[in-house]
């Protein structure tokens, strides 16, 4: 099935939805849907939770730290607030992540040294700026005209209708006043709309923008409350569109109704329905697989030529078109983004792979006509292989380790202390193969390396710049390797028999849940959470990533929040 | 050349006031008082991938010293330097690691690194982070004063790398503390002096500006002090922090309505290290020597650039010499020499330039911004091309500490080595007045360096 068009990356960016009503219909990732609605897949025999098995669930909520929006989704609410400000250049200090926590929502990690605030402080001066600017932006804010002499009540609507948007919830009056103050600063300096710019650039700081500050209602078991429908509308629109609830979503709470799970359940399904919920897919793909750094790779020029940042990027491109069909078409199943035998190529990558005859577009291709390419899933895809290689060879040791860590959730160590880091030195007509032996001779590395290297050598068909090669140093690659210390150990032979493998394994299965826990939840999941990481587990491997998405929004995690120590 | 005034400003005279000329305003020079009457300044000069050993160590007596082919541009300022050798990167020296991030850590903070576990990347050298503190940064925390509007500032003289920002840090304050250089003069005119200003003309408007972030940062502040009230203590560690983070921001706005001080023109945009690099980096320096003589600053860390992925090609600079390639490059080869030693000269003569730009700020008293500003040259790699080693750890002093340190000299360790962190400590002690007994990771300090003080 052709998908021309179905992913045109970044060139819609500029259509700024400014103040839309249904801003998430915007997908920076430009994925583009045919019609409004798109069928959600994973939806038939999609048991809801029913309300009384939460309640008796609910003491097994587990931590709920304060979490501060992503840079990610301090972009994305920011646009879906004031229009697109992709234009600003506005700079953010780079978040933590990690192989066994590669998302950047780590809730505890979110420190706030003087950089980042003072980032924060010229970002929202910056974007305040912007927006007065411009009239077509202004005057989303403006909705009121000033009747001289009683300018503070049309002021005071102004500053109440922005604070409830920016900060997600009725704005109280004690917020307003202090928006005011600022507001009178800028309006006898200078004049009206000079105020509520000011007042702007402080909204755009204030711990009720750039926090999740959640309220809860009633105590659902000792120290956990159930969350008010402004919380919930919240936690829907971060986890599944990484932004600010829409007006939909913003009249449910004000209304609570976003209290039972048939509530949240009938949300969540015209949710996942909006480009933004692909967005989010993509997000976490984009993450979990480190393609984010994708831009910075280089290549030696003269063993890899071709090579360029718009091949990088189109290699990212490829990986976000595979995922977005892997998981919105078909069975959505872990199994098909392991082991799917196609991929998505246009011209650029094509020309590069030398594969003649498509076109501009994105188009989805089998494997059998990529010549000799092997085709699995995300595992094959080469910036993937790319990222995890050095600048003029492949690296079977980061590409096994990364296989290790992301997919099987197993660490791997550092180096001990007297590791010594001497490249093994090449001989002419040497294959990588021979050349990563050298770990398995010496003890010391041997212990680690055996985990990884013998893993990452089934990759050696896909070369360091991710091309196709069928020989090295004038001999046939062999991809024959084998794993250990897993729950499907045993020998295989390249990256379709290791999808095959994996695909049956339940420790990748429990491996991609805890990632899905993670990126939903802004924690790692402890002990009493481990039913629900089973439940998200199972769903990947039979009704699909969509499903599972579904079953994120129906777990005590979701449901509640619990009062830590100290807490008011 | 303008001689603009910061918002507020009062021209001070007299004791305890300040008074500051341009560097660019030669009638202002001699009439103008330099920076708080003897404060003293520190700054950390960091030029990444190597010196050759051969080349850059002098020969001599403490008094009576020939400078070799890396350093013969210093002569100039040859009374206002202390030239070290024998000195050992005792923390950093790892032969194991070795090489050019390995030395680097160790080379300012006298503590080793530590592979950090937040890097996604399990190729080891992207992983490396500084486990100390570095010596900037300790220096910072003794000097900074409430009239200071930043505690440190971090220039660079390079390109911004696409890759691994560790390779351009010279300043850090561990692990997660990385500070990195700025490059663009643009950008560190508008931290530094304007203020919001459109130009630097504009008084009105840096009043305004002023006016409208006062009024922010009541709210804001307010705001996040009314959420920690309720917080439990988990959360409240991260909102504490945040609090904080915004009290220094107020700190320097409001230390910046105080500042006496004359601001420098306004450089220009899309200056880049291959177009000119001599006008780039006088640039950058002028701005340096302007941040402390305003005393918007008493410590500053300046990267000329840094190391492996940070380095540069000098082929269009450099006279008499072919450069054949970028700096990390050369240091990986044997014969290559004579190359490092002119890239080392020219990197010596702009610290010269640094220096003649320090030294336009001229006292009352008949001395210069220079007397008081303690300049610490350093690098990674002391012997780059024979076993890519760093030690004898290549040091170099120039300035002067107030007229506390005898300078003119070479301190020669090679019959009886000292550590790195015993240089680093006696330069703290120095500048800071302390008489601290260890500096760093206190396994490889042994006390201040004899003979130094």
């Amino acid at each position: 099935m052709a998908k021309s068009n179905t992913l045109v990356f970044f060139c819609l960016l500029s259509i700024g939805l400014i103040g839309c009503d249904h801003a998430p219909d915007r997908s920076k990732y430009g994925v583009r849907l045919g019609g409004t609605q798109a069928p959600v897949p994973g939806a038939n025999g999609d048991s809801r939770v029913p309300d009384g098995v939460l309640k008796s669930t609910a003491a097994l909520t587990g931590p709920t730290p304060l979490r501060r929006l992503t840079n990610n989704d301090y972009i994305n609410t920011v646009t879906d607030l004031l229009g697109d400000i992709s234009s600003l250049n506005i700079q953010l200090a780079k978040e933590s992540s990690s192989l066994v926590y590669p998302f950047t929502n780590h809730a505890t990690e979110q420190y706030v040294p003087t950089a980042l605030a003072n980032q924060y402080f010229g970002a929202a001066e910056t974007i305040a700026t912007a927006t007065f600017k411009d009239k077509s932006r202004s005057d989303k804010i403006l909705i009121c005209t000033p009747v001289r002499g009683s300018e503070e009540t049309c002021a005071t609507n102004v500053l109440t209708a922005l604070a409830t948007k920016a900060f997600r919830r009725a704005a109280t009056p004690e917020q307003i006043s202090g928006l005011l103050d600022i507001w009178r600063s800028g309006f006898k300096a200078v004049d009206f709309n000079t105020g509520v710019e000011w007042a702007l650039a402080a909204v755009l700081q204030s711990p009720e923008f750039l926090y999740r500050i959640e309220m809860g209602t009633a105590q659902a078991a000792p120290g956990v409350v159930a969350l008010d429908s402004w919380d919930m509308a919240n936690r829907l629109s971060y986890l599944i569109w990484n932004s600010a609830p829409d007006p939909i979503l913003m009249d449910a709470a004000k209304n609570d109704k976003l209290k039972t799970v048939a509530q949240v359940s009938a949300q969540v399904d015209r949710m996942l329905a909006m480009p933004a919920a692909h967005d989010m897919v993509i997000h976490f793909h984009d993450q979990w697989l480190g393609l984010e750094t994708i831009e910075a790779v280089q290549k030696d020029p003269k063993t890899f030529p071709n090579f360029n940042k718009t091949i990088a990027l189109a290699m990212r491109d490829e990986v976000r078109n595979f995922v977005d069909d892997a998981v919105w078409n078909g069975d959505s199943k872990l199994q098909t983004l392991l082991s799917g035998h196609y991929t998505y190529l246009n011209k650029t990558l094509g020309d590069y792979y030398g594969i003649k005859g498509l076109g501009a577009d994105f188009t989805k291709i089998g494997e059998d006509k990529l010549g000799g390419r092997p085709a699995s899933g995300i595992l094959t895809m080469a910036g993937m292989l790319a990222v995890r290689s050095n600048a003029n060879d492949t690296s079977p040791t980061r590409r096994g380790a990364f296989v290790r860590s992301a997919m099987f959730c197993q660490a791997m160590p550092n180096p001990p202390d007297n590791a010594i880091f001497t490249a093994p030195v090449s001989k002419p007509n040497m294959t990588r193969r021979e050349l990563i032996e050298a770990h398995a001779t010496n003890p010391t590395c041997a212990a680690c390396h055996n985990l990884m290297d013998p893993l990452g050598l089934a990759f050696e068909n896909i070369d360091a710049a991710g091309i196709y090669r069928d020989k090295e140093a004038g001999k046939t690659i062999d991809v024959s390797a084998e794993l250990f210390s897993t729950d499907v150990d045993g020998k295989f032979v390249g990256p379709s028999d290791l999808a095959s493998k994996m695909s049956t394994s339940k420790t990748v299965a429990d491996c991609v849940a805890k990632h899905w826990f993670q990126f939903a939840y802004g924690r790692d999941p402890l002990a009493p959470d481990a039913n629900f990481v089973k439940e998200i587990s199972t769903r990947l491997t039979t009704t699909g990533t969509i499903s599972a998405i579904k079953y994120l929004t129906q777990t005590p995690q979701f449901f509640y929040r619990t009062v830590s120590e100290g807490a008011k | 050349m303008k001689r603009i005034p910061l918002s507020r400003r009062t021209l001070l005279k007299g004791a305890g006031g300040v008074a500051i000329g341009l560097p660019m305003l030669e009638a202002m020079e001699g009439s103008a008082d330099a920076a708080a009457a003897g404060q003293k300044k520190f700054i950390s000069f960091f030029s990444g991938c190597g010196v050759t050993g051969e080349t850059f160590f002098p020969t001599g007596t403490e008094k009576s010293f020939t400078l070799p082919g890396s350093v013969t541009a210093l002569t100039k300022y040859k009374d206002k330097m202390i030239f070290f050798n024998g000195i050992t990167n005792a923390s950093g020296n790892d032969p194991q690691y070795g090489g050019h991030q390995g030395s680097h850590v160790g080379m300012i903070s006298g503590s080793p690194f530590v592979l950090s576990a937040d890097v996604a990347d399990p190729d080891h050298y992207e992983k490396m982070r500084p486990k100390g503190i570095s010596l900037d940064q300790k220096i910072a925390q003794k000097l900074h004063s409430p009239g200071n509007k930043f505690a440190s500032l971090q220039l660079g003289v390079m390109n911004r790398p696409s890759g691994n920002n560790f390779d351009i840090a010279a300043s850090f304050t561990g692990e997660k503390g990385l500070l990195l250089p700025e490059p663009d003069p643009l950008a560190i005119f508008k931290v530094i002096f304007q203020d919001g200003a459109t130009s630097a003309t504009d008084t009105a408007a840096a009043d305004l500006a002023h006016q409208k972030r006062k009024s922010i940062l009541d709210f804001i502040k307010g705001r996040y002090t009314a959420l920690n009230a309720r917080l439990g203590a988990d959360d409240k560690a991260r909102i504490d922090q945040h609090l904080t983070s915004i009290r220094e921001i107020e700190q320097q706005l409001l230390a910046a309505t105080s500042a006496s001080c004359v601001v420098p023109s306004k450089p220009a945009s899309g200056i880049t290290p291959e177009k000119d690099l001599d006008g780039y980096a006088k640039l950058q320096f002028d701005l340096l020597a302007a941040a402390l003589a305003c005393d918007l600053t008493n410590v500053a860390s300046l990267t000329w650039f840094g190391t492996r992925g940070g380095d540069f090609n000098y082929k269009n600079v450099i006279k008499g010499v072919t450069i054949t390639g970028g700096h990390h490059g050369l240091s990986h080869n044997q014969g290559d020499t004579p190359q490092i030693t002119a890239i080392n000269n020219y990197i010596a003569q702009n610290i010269t330039i640094l220096m003649d730009s320090l030294d336009k700020y001229k006292t009352s008293t008949g001395g210069s911004l220079l007397d008081t500003t303690l300049i610490l040259w350093w690098n990674e790699l002391g012997f780059s091309n024979a076993g890519h080693e760093s030690s004898p750890a290549p040091f170099v002093l120039a300035g002067g500490n107030g007229g506390a340190l005898k300078m003119g000299r070479f301190l020669d360790y090679t019959s009886k080595k000292q550590s790195n962190n015993n240089l680093l400590l006696s330069v703290y002690n120095a500048v800071t007045d302390s008489t601290e007994s260890t500096f760093g990771d206190p396994r490889y300090c042994t006390g201040v360096l004899p003979g130094f003080a």
